[in-house]
Order: C-alpha cells, then sequence, then structure tokens
C-alpha cells in the first residue's frame, strides 16, 4: 500500500492482509540531565532503538520482554504519547512521526490505549460515566442525553452494569475497571488499540475474562491489537505473530506458532524455558536456560547484538556486527525474522550457564574458560 | 444525594458494592458517593468540628445581618455616647443594661462595634482566602504541570513573595497608598498566596505523573482539560482543609494591621482597631479588651477546629487511627 512497503519481508503482505501501521527504525533516548539551575545532560537512556515492524489490519501482534526492554514506551511513541527521538511511524500510510497537537487528533481517535494499572488509569474524582464519556467530549462526538446513551452502551458492550455510570471507580474490582478501561479505548470505535499489560495487574481469574473480552470486542469491531506482557502464555494465547523485545530492540518476530515451536533467537529460547510449567513431572524433565548476569544498563547498550553479553552461544562477531531481523534458516518462513548471527536450531540445545563472551572493562574476549560464575 | 439514609458507609473510601456484570436488580439504590461526600459523613462524626461549623456559620450570619442586631441594640456602630458611654473622666462604662458589653473610648457601643467589626474580619478572612487560592491554584497548577523553566521560574517567585517582611511591606505600601480596606485585602492575599501556590504544585508533580494523565492525552485532551478536568479535582480535598485553615490566619493579620492603624480607615469598626484602642484600659476597663479579644479567639479557633475536621475526613487513615 506505501512505497516503504520494500523493506519487509517479501510475501508478507498477502499473507494477511493490508498494512494498518508501520513503525520504520523507531527510537526513543530519553536524556539524563544533571545540574541545579543549568541542566546538561550526562547520558541517555536507550529505551527504544531503532525498531521496525509492521502491523496488519484485523491482526494481533503480541509483544513481550522484560521489564525495562522498552515495551512501554514502544506503546507510548505509537501513541503519540513520547516524540520519537528518530525513525517514522505510519498509519494506514499516512506519516504521523512528532505530530504537532492539532494535527495528531484525528489519529488519536484511530488509535487508543488501554493501561496496565486499572487504579492509576481511571481518575478517582470523576465517575465512571464522564470517564468513559470523556473521548466523546473531547472530539465533540455527543452531548447530553446522547452521550450518556453512548456511554451506557458501551458499558453494556463490555460487561458492565450501565446503571453504574454515576459512580465511581473505587467502586468496582480491579477487573470492573479495566473493563471501564477498555470501554473508553473503545469508545470513538478506533482501528488500532494498543493494550499496554493490560491483564498483568489482574487475577488470573479475571485475568481470562479480560483476554475473552478483548477478543470478542476484535472479532465484533474488527480492531488491531498491540498486546503488551511478560506473562508468555497469555501472548502466546490471544496473539497471532508474537514480537521479542530486548534491551530496546527487537530480538525475533514471528508468528504465534513459530516463534513458540522454533524459537530461533537465543534470547527467546530462554526466554521461553522460564514459562511456568504446571505439570510436575513435565517441569522436572524441562531444561531451563539460565541466563547470567542482568540485562545490561539501556543508558550504554553493548555494541553489536544487544544479546551478546549474556549469550552462550556469542562469537567475536556479535561484538561488532548489529544482526537485523531475517529469517535465518532456509525453512523458516519469510514472515519469521531473527536477529542473530548465530541462530538455534531446531533441535538445538542451549543449557549452557554461562555467556561465551567474557565482558571486562575494555572490550569483549572469546572465552574458553568454563570454571567461572555459572551457578 | 441521599446520605440521610446511610450513614453508616464511613470506614473506607469505597464502599464495595460493586456487583459483577450483571447485577441491576439493587443498583438503583446504591449512588456513587464521591470522596468530598464521604468526607462530609465522616466530618458528622467530629463534635469539635460540627460546633465549630455552626459558630462559623453564626459569625457569619451575624455579620450579615449586622445593621438588624445594631437595630435591636439600638446603638449604631458609630454613634457616640459621650454621656451614658463615658464615665465624668472620660473612661467607657462596663457592660450594663445600656451597653451590653460596655463601651469603647468613644462612648461607642462595643457591641455593635464588635458586629460590625465582624463585618471587616470575615469579609477580609474569606475574600483573601478567596483570592489567595484562585492565584495559588493557577500558578501551581502552571508551575507543577509544565515543569522545566517555566516551574523554576515560577517558583522562585512565590518564594520571593514568601520571603517578604510582611508587616513592613504593609507598612509602605499604607505610606504609599493610604489606608483603605482594599488594600489591606491586596496585600492579606501577596502574602498569602504562596501557600496555595505550594500546596498546589506539589500536589501537582505527582499527579501529572499518573496514568490517567496519560490516558486523557492519548484520549487528545490538551493541557488545560487535563489541569482542570482531571488534576483540579483531585486536590479538593486539601485546598478545602489548608483554605480553612488560612482563613484565621489572615483575619490575625487583618486584626494586626488594624490594630497597627494600617487596617480599615477610621471610623469603620475593626476588632483589631478596637484591641488597640481597649490596649489603654485594661487596668482600668479589663472587659474593653476582653470582648474583642474574645470575639478574634472564638473566630479564628472555630475556623481552626473545623480545618483539622475537615483534614481528618478527608483523610481516612488519620480519622481510624485518631478514633482508636
Amino acid at each position: 500500500m506505501t512505497a516503504t512497503a520494500t523493506n519487509t519481508e517479501p510475501g508478507a503482505a498477502e499473507v494477511a492482509g493490508d498494512v494498518l501501521l508501520e513503525v520504520d527504525d523507531l527510537a526513543k533516548y530519553f536524556p539524563i540531565k544533571q545540574g541545579i539551575i543549568f541542566q546538561r545532560e550526562v547520558g541517555r537512556v536507550h529505551a527504544v532503538d531503532g525498531v521496525s515492524l509492521q502491523l496488519r489490519r484485523g491482526e494481533t501482534l503480541g509483544l513481550v520482554g522484560e521489564t525495562g526492554c522498552g515495551k512501554s514506551t514502544l506503546a507510548r511513541l505509537i501513541a503519540g504519547l513520547y516524540p520519537s527521538t528518530r525513525g517514522s511511524i505510519r498509519f494506514e500510510g499516512q506519516d504521523i512521526t512528532n505530530l504537532s497537537p492539532g494535527k495528531m487528533r484525528p489519529f488519536r481517535r484511530e488509535i487508543q490505549m488501554i493501561f496496565q494499572d486499572p487504579y492509576g488509569s481511571l481518575n478517582p474524582r470523576r465517575r465512571v460515566g464522564s470517564i468513559i464519556g470523556d473521548p466523546f467530549a473531547i472530539h465533540g462526538v455527543a452531548d447530553g442525553a446522547e452521550r450518556r446513551t453512548k456511554v451506557q452502551e458501551l458499558m453494556e458492550v463490555v460487561g458492565l452494569n450501565p446503571e453504574h455510570f454515576n459512580r465511581f471507580p473505587a467502586e468496582f474490582s480491579g477487573g470492573q475497571r479495566q473493563r471501564i478501561g477498555v470501554a473508553r479505548a473503545l469508545a470513538l470505535r478506533p482501528k488500532l488499540i494498543i493494550c499496554d499489560e493490560p491483564v498483568s495487574a489482574l487475577d488470573v481469574s479475571i485475568q481470562a475474562q479480560v483476554v475473552n473480552l478483548l477478543e470478542d470486542l476484535q472479532r465484533e469491531f474488527n480492531l488491531t491489537y498491540i498486546f503488551i506482557a511478560h506473562d508468555l502464555s497469555i501472548v502466546r494465547h490471544v496473539s497471532d505473530r508474537v514480537a521479542v523485545m530486548y534491551l530496546g530492540r527487537l530480538a525475533e518476530v514471528a508468528t504465534a506458532a513459530d516463534l513458540y515451536d522454533r524459537p530461533r533467537h537465543p534470547y527467546t529460547k530462554a526466554l521461553l524455558s522460564a514459562v511456568p510449567e504446571p505439570d510436575p513431572d513435565r517441569a522436572q524433565a524441562r531444561q531451563r536456560i539460565i541466563l547470567i548476569g542482568d540485562v545490561p544498563s539501556p543508558i550504554n547498550p553493548p555494541a553489536g547484538c544487544r544479546f551478546h553479553p549474556r549469550c552462550p552461544k556469542a562469537q567475536q562477531d556479535c561484538t561488532e556486527q548489529m544482526p537485523e531481523l531475517t529469517a535465518t534458516f532456509e525453512d523458516d518462513p519469510a514472515t519469521h525474522g531473527t536477529a542473530c548471527l548465530h541462530p538455534v536450531a531446531d533441535d538445538e540445545a542451549l543449557t549452557y550457564e554461562q555467556a561465551s563472551i567474557e565482558q571486562d572493562g575494555t572490550g569483549a574476549e572469546v572465552s574458553a574458560v568454563l570454571g567461572h560464575g555459572g551457578g | 444525594m441521599t446520605q440521610s439514609t446511610i450513614p453508616d458507609l464511613l470506614e473506607d473510601s469505597g464502599g464495595h458494592f460493586a456487583d459483577t456484570g450483571s447485577g441491576g436488580g439493587d443498583a438503583k439504590r446504591i449512588e456513587g458517593r464521591t470522596p468530598t461526600q464521604l468526607a462530609l459523613l465522616r466530618l458528622r462524626k467530629d463534635k469539635a468540628a460540627l460546633v465549630s461549623g455552626a459558630v462559623v456559620i453564626i459569625l457569619i450570619l451575624i455579620a450579615i445581618f449586622a445593621p438588624v442586631i445594631t437595630a435591636i441594640i439600638g446603638h449604631g456602630p458609630n454613634t457616640q455616647y459621650r454621656h451614658t458611654g463615658l464615665s465624668l473622666s472620660d473612661i467607657p462604662v462596663g457592660p450594663n443594661s445600656t451597653f451590653l458589653l460596655g463601651a469603647d473610648d468613644f462612648g461607642r457601643d462595643l457591641l455593635s462595634r464588635l458586629v460590625y467589626g465582624a463585618r471587616v474580619s470575615l469579609f477580609v478572612g474569606l475574600v483573601t482566602t478567596a483570592g489567595s487560592l484562585v492565584i495559588g491554584v493557577i500558578v501551581g497548577l502552571v508551575a507543577g504541570f509544565f515543569g522545566g523553566a517555566l516551574d523554576t521560574v515560577l517558583s522562585r517567585i512565590t518564594d520571593i513573595f514568601l520571603s517578604f517582611p510582611s508587616l513592613l511591606f504593609a507598612i509602605s505600601l499604607v505610606g504609599v497608598f493610604g489606608q483603605s480596606i482594599n488594600l489591606v485585602v491586596y496585600i492579606i492575599i501577596a502574602v498569602s498566596w504562596p501557600v496555595f501556590m505550594r500546596i498546589t504544585r506539589g500536589q501537582v508533580l505527582s499527579l501529572r505523573e499518573k496514568e490517567f494523565v496519560e490516558a486523557a492525552r492519548s484520549l487528545g485532551s490538551g493541557n488545560l482539560r487535563i489541569m482542570f478536568i482531571d488534576i483540579l479535582p483531585n486536590l479538593v480535598a486539601p485546598l478545602i482543609v489548608y483554605s480553612t485553615l488560612q482563613i484565621p490566619v489572615n483575619i490575625i493579620y487583618e486584626s494586626t494591621l488594624s490594630f497597627l492603624g494600617l487596617g480599615v480607615k477610621i471610623p469603620t469598626a475593626s476588632w483589631g482597631d478596637t484591641l488597640s484602642a481597649a490596649s489603654a484600659f485594661y487596668t482600668v476597663k479589663p472587659t474593653f479588651l476582653l470582648f474583642p479579644i474574645l470575639a478574634l479567639l472564638i473566630t479564628t479557633l472555630s475556623f481552626n477546629i473545623l480545618g483539622d475536621g475537615l483534614r481528618d475526613a478527608f483523610d481516612p487513615r488519620a480519622a481510624r487511627t485518631m478514633a482508636k
């Protein structure tokens, strides 16, 4: 649909309809400032650093990664809540990168967000009716009785009692509050809803309700979702495709089935091995990949592949080259992109408890020493 | 709201009546109560605050109906009764059947003076508090919300106002512009708005980071809408409390100015002015000094106790520890 379709995997567009959102080399650096009166920049947090992805109409893209890997920042960049440092965001072919508030307004109707904390995202001093009615008020869509009717319709759609429109958020449970957040996001019939960990603050039993609600709504209103979570099983359940983020970059993008069955990136493999297994026998038999160390500081991310200091498969070239998202094995479908120079083959076991490259202050060296760290 | 039918819902700020999804049958009965309403419910248990509130209301009524009251007494506030109000040696008379609280140094009825003095005190106290509230909230909202250089500039301006030596400031301004009640109001506003600015700014600094602000922004709300519709309602409780506590401070300040002859123009009745006159007679006529002091004391104490009660009412945790 646009000229920028050239940098995508061949055949990708035919697989699942047209592109709704296209993010190209998007980056967000937060400056770190010091000084009392005259503040100067002493560093930058590389929260998102060169993310490119495409979102097709009607699909759900799961976005997973550890805390601090830039998932939420990416979501807020797409929602236009932060200005981006670099890169572009195109929505239905139109560039919406760093638009002025006035020009962004029409797109705000199309891109909505559901927030993680159902307690913090609803104003405690305002009635539910006015919270859900806010989108109508802001965009001058409906007034008075008409707005109230629409609000009550929305409450019904998300499974709330429409009679409760004059209550306060404090009078609802966590799950119900998240439904209020969903109703608010749904009010203007957006095309894209970014769900920023919509269920991680909820009880497991309630999580299912909200996830099912989101799925029902997707069918009913033909919504496209970006679904951020760190619960891998929920992501697998809701997503058509899954993107794995590590330290501000995408490590791997694939259809949910591909990603979970044939992870190519060592980080994805390690991440998947951390999913809790409810069956104790199988849990015993399972081999967990325990990564050593912590996620490096996003203020000064490692050169080359972001994952190389912790990667059990890292080689010298990983410290120099920054891998691009591509299909890495011949039998991988074109939709399976992995940003790794030495991807994991299907039956390869990754049980080293140690990074293959050791870091010291000056640089990286290939290490053959094994009696180090490890536990 | 139907507060009277549900008197005992006060324990927590949100009665959890939410029934999952279907409900409906008894939905009408339960109405959403604002945190403010819940606070008022809690306030109704605080006897001292209730009495203080009643006294405040009576004082306001006295101030409003001052002409009626003086008409009933039969002595105007500025009428001098040189023969009945003063003794032969020009000492004001004490309380008697004609002058219920005695007379002042000009032979005027002290009760009438105090009744009219309530007008000045309450007018100044309320107007200055309202004025400094409006200025302080707007400046604090802007500074806290936008932050950065604007915040630094506005905060330093506030610091400058806070560091004014208030009495010297008043003396010099009265010296330039002459005595008037308007000037008193301006001076007190200039001295007291920084209080509200600081409270507001501090609250806004934390509120603007809340997710609901981000949610409002993602919906397309502009800055003004976020400031006044999303953030301001969250400031209501502390602002009510601090306003109530600021009123007596400002009343005292007006009395101080009037006591020093910097306040309202003579012969307007003012408690501070009466106190000043009475200070010359406290050895011979202590009641002359006592009654204006009592008026000032009762007024400021009532506002303070009411303010404290409101603060406890708006903070459920404080109320609970108090009860134990």
